[in-house]
C-alpha cells in the first residue's frame, strides 16, 4: 500500500524532526598532549577572563591557558557531561557556581586543593569565603569573586515623601519592617513610581538572608526542606505583603530593576555592588545603607559568586594550581580576574584597591560603600547551603518565591514547595 | 469525442515508446551505469544524510537511552533505571498539570490560529488598496525573533504597562495578565498568535491563488453569492493548505519555550508550565537529565499520535 507507507514515513519524519529539535546537544574533546596548555571552562564571555589569562601567561611563558566559554544555562550540564568522560573531557580548571560544589565533589570532579588552604585563607577578605568550599575537610575550589547587598535610596524621592534616610553605619542597619514602613510613606505621598525594588525578585540569592534573619535557617537541612517553619513564614509574609500593599510591583522582570532605579523611578533598591555603578550612571542624588534585617533577628546578607576548581582528572595539576593561585591568592591576578566584570575580588589587597576605586567613583554618596561591604563580608555574609542536590533545591525555591509574589498564600506555597522539592531530592540521592 | 481519440493516440505512442526499452536484457554496461548513478546520488545526498542522521536520528535514540538512566547526586554515578523515570513522571501530580496545561493550550491555540490566519488571508486577498503593505505589516511579527519580541510584550503587559493604560483609557479595569494564574496562559497565547498569524497567512494566500478563477466565474453565473462561494468553493479547496497549517502549527506550538522562560518561568502556580519549559527545567536547571529525556520521549509520542491523526484527517478530506 503505497499511501500507507508514505504516510508512515511522513509521520516518522515528523517525529524525527521533532526529536532533533528537542534534543540537539553536542560534545567536543580537548587535547592533552605534552605541552602545558590548560583549558579553563567558564560561563562568561571570553573577554571577562582574558585579562587575568594574559597576566598569567606573561609571567609563565611555558603555560598557555585556553578558554571554554559555555552559556550559563548549559554550563552545569556541560561540566557534568564532560567531566564524566574518561579524560575529564579535556578540561583542567572550571568555574564552580555557588551551591554546586558538593554535587561536583561527590561526582569526583574536583581535585583536592588542601595544600593551598592556608594561603587562600590568609589572602581572603574573610576566612569563610574559603571555608564554604571545604567539603569532608578538603578544600575543593577557591572563590575568585564575591558580592554583597546594599540598601540604595534616592534622596530626592525620600525628601519628597518626608522620609528620613537610613543610616549608613554598617552596624546600624534598618529592619525590613522599617523599610516597609518607609516605603508605605513614599507610596502614600505618591513620591515615586515604585517605592521599593529588589534587584533580583524571586531568587534564593536575594531572599535567603530574609529567611535566615527571621530565624528560619536556610530552608533546607539535609534532605528536609522547611519553608513552612515560622521564621521563613515571617519572611515570606513580609515579601507577600510588599506586593499586596503595592509597595513593590508584580510582573517586572529582573533585567529592569536596576535601570528603573537608575532612571529615578524607585525610592529604594536592594542590590549588589553593581547598584553603585547604576546610581552613578543615573547621576542620582543617592545614598547607600547596609542591607536590612528582621527586628529581633540577626543581620544576614547575601554573598558569593564564582569559585574556580581544578578537575580531578587533569594531567596538568601543578600548572593548573599555578594558574588558580594567580587568579585568587595573588593580589594582581585576582584584581585582573574581577576587573572586566566590574565585580568584587576576594583577595584582601585586591579588595582594598577595588573598594577605594568604587568609593571614589561614587563621590560623597558612596563614601561608606567599602566600609559597609567589608563589614558585611566579615560579619554577616551567609553562604548558600552546602547540601547534596542544591541544584534541585534552588529552582524549586525560586518558583515558590515567584508564586508568592503573584499573590499565592505563603503558607500554601511553602507547603507545596517543601513536598515537591523533597520528592525530587529523594530521586537524585 | 475528439479529445478521447487524441488521448488514446498518446497512450498508444507511450506504449510504443516503452516497448523497446523493456525488451532487450539489461546489459552489464547499463547495470554499471545504474550503479554509478546510484553512487553519485548517494555522494550528492551524503551531506544531507549525515546531517540528518547525526542531528536527528542519533539524538532521538540518545533521548530514549538517557530516559532510562538515573543520576545519583551523592555518588555522581549514572545507572540504568529501567522505566523508573517514566513511573516517576506518570505518577507525579506536577507532570499531570504540565500535560493538562500543554494540551489545553494547544487545543485552543492551534484551531484559533488556523481560523484567524484564514480569515486574514481572505481579507488580504480582496481587491483593497495597498494590499501589499497590509500583508507586510501582518507578516512583520513573524520575522522578529521571539527573544526580541517577548521582553517588549513583558513591558506592555506588566500591571502598570501600556496595555493596561489603553484599557483604562477606554474605561475598562486594569488586568493582571502574566501575574495571574487565570490570565497568564491566555496572555502567552495572544502573544504567540500575534507572532504566528502573518506567517501562516502566507500559506493560505498561496492556497487561495491556486483556486482556479473559472470556478468563481461559473458560480457567479449560477448566481452564487459571496458566502455561498466561500463555503462551496473557497473553504473546500483550502482544506489542504489549512490542514498543513494546522499540523505544522501544532508541532510548533508544542515546542513553545522562549516566552515561558522569559516571562513566567512556568508560573504563577504552574499555570504556564508548558512541557518544553518543564523539560528544560528538569534537564538543565535541576540536572535530572533522565526525567527530562523521559519527558522528551513522552512529548515525541504525543506529537506522533497527534500528527498521525491529523494526517489521517487530511487523507479522508481528500477523498
Amino acid at each position: 500500500m503505497k499511501t500507507y507507507t508514505r504516510r508512515t514515513f511522513a509521520v516518522l519524519a515528523a517525529g524525527i524532526v521533532v526529536a532533533g529539535a528537542l534534543t540537539g546537544c553536542g560534545s567536543g574533546s580537548g587535547d592533552g598532549d605534552g605541552k602545558v596548555t590548560l583549558t579553563f571552562a567558564n560561563a562568561d564571555p571570553a573577554a571577562t577572563w582574558a585579562k587575568v589569562i594574559e597576566g598569567f601567561e606573561a609571567k609563565n611563558p611555558d603555560i598557555t591557558v585556553k578558554q571554554l566559554n559555555v552559556p550559563y544555562a548549559q554550563f552545569t550540564s556541560t561540566i557534568n557531561q564532560r567531566l564524566s568522560q574518561g579524560g575529564g573531557g579535556g578540561i583542567d580548571l572550571f568555574a564552580v557556581d555557588t551551591g554546586v560544589a558538593v554535587d561536583f565533589y561527590n561526582r569526583g570532579f574536583l581535585a583536592d586543593l588542601s595544600d593551598m588552604r592556608a594561603d587562600a585563607t590568609a589572602a581572603a577578605v574573610s576566612p569563610d569565603m574559603v571555608e564554604q568550599n571545604v567539603i569532608d575537610g578538603k578544600l575543593v575550589a577557591i572563590e575568585a569573586w564575591t558580592t554583597s547587598q546594599f540598601l540604595y535610596y534616592n534622596k530626592d524621592l525620600l525628601d519628597k515623601a518626608g522620609v528620613e534616610a537610613p543610616p549608613s553605619d554598617p552596624t546600624q542597619p534598618w529592619t525590613w519592617e522599617q523599610l516597609a514602613a518607609a516605603a508605605e510613606k513614599v507610596k502614600a505621598a505618591n513620591a515615586a513610581q515604585y517605592a521599593f525594588l529588589f534587584d533580583q525578585w524571586d531568587t534564593y540569592y536575594q531572599l535567603q538572608p530574609l529567611g535566615v534573619s527571621a530565624g528560619g535557617g536556610n530552608g533546607i537541612d539535609g534532605d528536609q526542606v522547611s519553608f513552612s517553619n515560622p521564621g521563613w513564614q515571617r519572611a515570606l509574609s513580609w515579601y507577600h505583603d510588599l506586593f499586596e500593599k503595592g509597595l513593590s510591583p508584580r510582573g517586572i522582570t529582573n533585567d529592569k530593576n536596576g535601570a528603573l532605579f537608575q532612571e529615578g523611578k524607585a525610592a529604594f533598591l536592594v542590590s549588589g555592588p553593581w547598584g553603585l555603578t547604576q546610581a552613578v550612571a543615573g547621576k542620582l542624588n543617592f545614598g547607600i545603607a547596609p542591607e536590612p534585617y528582621f527586628a529581633g533577628g540577626k543581620p544576614a546578607t547575601s554573598t558569593d559568586s564564582w569559585s574556580v576548581g581544578i578537575s580531578a582528572k587533569t594531567d596538568n595539576l601543578e600548572a593548573a594550581k599555578k594558574f588558580l593561585r594567580y587568579m585568587t591568592i595573588d593580589p594582581t591576578g585576582n584584581a585582573e580576574s574581577a576587573e572586566v566584570a566590574a565585580i568584587t575580588p576576594t583577595n584582601r589587597h585586591a579588595y582594598e584597591r577595588y573598594a577605594a576605586k568604587a568609593t571614589a567613583a561614587g563621590g560623597d554618596a558612596a563614601k561608606n560603600f567599602g566600609t559597609i561591604m567589608e563589614y558585611q563580608l566579615q560579619n554577616n555574609a551567609i553562604h548558600r547551603p552546602s547540601v547534596v542536590g542544591y541544584s534541585v533545591f534552588e529552582p524549586g525555591a525560586n518558583k515558590m518565591f515567584a508564586d508568592i509574589r503573584n499573590g499565592t498564600d505563603p503558607k500554601k506555597a511553602a507547603e507545596q514547595a517543601d513536598s515537591s522539592i523533597e520528592d525530587q531530592l529523594k530521586r537524585l540521592k | 469525442m475528439a479529445d478521447t481519440a487524441h488521448r488514446s493516440a498518446v497512450a498508444l505512442n507511450d506504449a510504443a515508446a516503452d516497448r523497446p526499452a523493456a525488451r532487450p536484457p539489461v546489459t552489464r554496461a547499463k547495470r554499471r551505469r545504474a550503479r554509478r548513478d546510484t553512487a553519485l546520488a548517494f555522494t550528492l545526498l551524503a551531506p544531507a544524510l549525515v546531517a540528518m542522521v547525526t542531528m536527528r536520528v542519533v539524538p532521538m535514540f540518545s533521548a530514549v537511552w538517557q530516559s532510562v538512566q538515573q543520576l545519583s547526586l551523592s555518588q555522581g554515578r549514572t545507572t540504568f533505571a529501567g522505566l523508573e523515570n517514566y513511573r516517576f513522571l506518570l505518577t507525579n501530580s506536577d507532570f499531570h498539570s504540565v500535560l493538562l496545561v500543554t494540551l489545553v493550550f494547544n487545543l485552543v491555540l492551534n484551531p484559533a490560529i488556523v481560523v484567524l490566519s484564514t480569515a486574514l488571508a481572505l481579507l488580504l486577498s480582496q481587491r483593497i488598496p495597498w494590499v501589499g503593505l497590509w500583508r507586510s505589516l501582518v507578516f512583520v511579527p513573524a520575522a522578529v525573533p521571539g527573544v526580541v519580541v517577548t521582553p517588549i510584550w513583558s513591558t506592555a503587559l506588566q500591571p502598570d504597562g501600556l496595555v493596561n493604560a489603553v484599557l483604562r483609557a477606554v474605561g475598562l479595569p486594569a488586568q493582571p495578565f502574566l501575574t495571574s494564574s487565570s490570565q497568564a496562559l491566555f496572555s502567552i497565547g495572544i502573544m504567540v498568535t500575534w507572532g504566528a498569524l502573518g506567517y501562516w497567512m502566507i500559506f493560505i494566500i498561496a492556497g487561495l491563488k491556486d483556486i482556479p478563477e473559472s470556478l468563481y466565474e461559473v458560480a457567479m453565473l449560477d448566481g452564487a453569492g459571496w458566502w455561498r462561494r466561500l463555503f462551496s468553493i473557497t473553504l473546500p479547496l483550502l482544506r489542504r493548505p489549512m490542514s498543513f497549517v494546522l499540523i505544522a502549527c501544532t508541532v510548533g506550538s508544542f515546542l513553545i519555550f522562549a516566552p515561558v522562560q522569559i516571562l513566567t518561568k512556568g508560573g504563577p502556580n504552574g499555570s504556564t508550565n508548558l512541557i518544553m519549559y518543564d523539560i528544560y527545567n528538569n534537564a538543565y536547571q535541576i540536572g535530572d537529565l533522565g526525567v527530562g529525556q523521559a519527558e522528551v520521549v513522552v512529548l515525541m509520542l504525543i506529537l506522533a499520535v497527534i500528527v498521525a491523526i491529523q494526517f489521517r484527517l487530511l487523507r479522508e478530506d481528500s477523498k
